[in-house]
């Protein structure tokens, strides 16, 4: 999964254009992942200040989605 | 390690490194560009977004300057031109940015009376074409040398801040001056929109990079600019996956002062450059994109407000261009400034007074308009790179590492056509002193 850091995150909203689902990343300013999230890591690639990193999922947390 | 060589590395395609790699790669130099993301242009294009075309940064273009480029590495993209572009709406009329008699009218009408009137534009053609104004006086210490009439102060700020991002205060007088003078000097005077948004111009540099043998790779962050005793003799970068060496006379980077500075090592720079780099400042934005069913506005011009808070610079790009918004709807973009173009900001206030802004200025705005975007740009990923009048030389202290870009333009100079014009410059230089080697 992914996570974005406010801190890094200018508001830009590269992020949200190459997004291929709809409504997975929303908001202005501050950018919000919803559970819709499909891992393509798109927008990982396409943040120009690196503000979005990929986070392992804990297993059980894995096995509970499935 | 996979080796490849080159004449030329260029780390960063922004428009600055692929009008470099462009214009060398035309000249018969070899070329490899290395783009750290997952597409192309980095400030300079356009995605896509639920049918509307939303360019990452440069929405305006300037045919003595990019289309000429592209004529000259042989590649075009489609522009449609808008003559005045610019106008500036005062008091419920608009008056031509482009031409004297635009801004006699505009300096009259704001003015309390003739004398001032005269005054105030006295002093503005003496400064563009006798004595510019000294970097160490801001342009709100000089026009207060003339006037202190509140009207023309906001007229002044609104000009000053929709071209240089900067308010009043902030930006020397002399940067303002010498724009105009650039502008006049390089005869720039076609303006307007590449019809399917800013990114086909990096497009169609990109084709013409690779129509010329060089190579353009996306997703390929660079790791390290390599320096063997104070000369740069190319960069390791990452392509898919494995680290690559690429080996060049040469490098340019277009990859910000900054990330220039960890590629390449403090250890090969100088204290001074240091400093000069972590003293820069960058230029914020916020850029509204609004949709609706009928054209918020009419006409394809770009109207300057000198009575709105926030924000600054309006336009319907969808009117006449059928490629920018999806079928049967229309699309209204802003560009606002914050109060201060120093940190810390508060975008969420900014925000709603761009807001109340568009609502004052379109009649029916709320009820008729639906906001499709709020983006903002700073630090990193800013509006400008840098201050007008405050940004780095072309080279840097190391032998052969040359810097492009809108931080490495020379005063006048701001945006996109800064950083082609440091190009321009960085690839000149390049050419008086490498050949290009013999193809193995």
């Amino acid at each position: 999964m992914i996570e974005i850091s406010d801190e890094k995150c200018v508001g830009c909203g590269i992020c949200v254009c190459l997004c291929p689902v709809d409504d997975c990343l929303t908001g202005f300013n501050e950018i919000q992942v919803a559970e819709t999230c499909i891992d393509c890591f798109k927008c990982v690639h396409g943040c120009p200040v690196n503000a979005i990193s990929v986070v392992p999922v804990a297993m059980g947390n894995a096995s509970a989605a499935i | 390690m996979q080796q490849y060589k080159c004449d030329v590395a260029i780390i960063g395609s922004g428009i600055g490194g692929l009008a470099a790699g462009a214009l060398l790669s035309n000249a018969g130099y070899r070329v490899i560009v290395a783009e750290k993301l997952n597409f192309f242009g980095g400030r300079c294009a356009t995605h896509d977004f639920q049918g509307y075309k939303i360019d990452t940064g440069v929405s305006l273009v300037v045919d003595e300057v990019h289309g000429v480029l592209c004529r000259e590495v042989g590649v075009d993209f489609e522009f449609r031109a808008v003559d005045p572009l610019l106008v500036v709406h005062y008091k419920g009329k608009d008056y031509p940015f482009n031409s004297a008699e635009g801004m006699v009218a505009l300096i009259s009408e704001a003015s309390r009376d003739d004398a001032e009137m005269g005054r105030v534009f006295g002093a503005m053609m003496n400064a563009v074409t006798w004595a510019e104004p000294s970097n160490s006086m801001s342009f709100l210490d000089w026009i207060l040398q003339y006037t202190d009439n509140p009207d023309l102060l906001a007229v002044f700020q609104c000009l000053v801040t929709s071209i240089f991002g900067l308010r009043l205060g902030e930006i020397p007088a002399g940067a303002y001056f010498r724009m105009v003078a650039e502008t006049e000097k390089a005869d720039l005077k076609t303006s307007g929109f590449p019809v399917h948004g800013g990114g086909s111009v990096s497009d169609a540099l990109v084709k013409a990079i690779r129509a010329h043998g060089g190579e353009v790779w996306r997703s390929t962050p660079a790791a390290r600019i390599n320096v063997d005793n104070g000369k740069a003799t190319g960069a390791v970068v990452t392509r898919r996956g494995k680290e690559v060496e690429i080996q060049a006379q040469a490098v340019i980077s277009n990859a910000g002062p900054r990330q220039t500075v960890e590629l390449v090592g403090k250890e090969n720079l100088s204290a001074g450059y240091l400093k000069e780099v972590e003293d820069l400042k960058s230029v914020p934005i916020i850029r509204v994109s609004a949709t609706s069913d009928e054209p918020l506005m009419e006409g394809s011009q770009v109207r300057l407000l000198t009575e709105a808070r926030r924000m600054l610079l309006v336009w319907t790009p969808s009117n006449n261009n059928p490629h920018i918004a999806p079928e049967g709807k229309h699309l209204l973009a802003g560009f606002a400034f914050p109060a201060s173009a120093y940190p810390p900001f508060d975008f969420e206030d900014d925000i709603k007074l761009c807001l109340q802004d568009l609502a004052d200025f379109i009649p029916g705005f709320e009820d008729r308009a639906e906001i499709l975007r709020v983006d903002t740009f700073h630090g990193d990923w800013p509006e400008y790179g840098t201050h007008s009048g405050y940004g780095m030389p072309l080279k840097t202290p190391v032998e052969g590492l040359y810097l492009v870009g809108d931080t490495s333009a020379p005063l006048g100079w701001f945006g996109s056509p800064a950083s082609v014009t440091s190009a321009r410059m960085a690839t000149a230089d390049v050419m008086g002193r490498y050949q290009p080697c013999p193809v193995e």
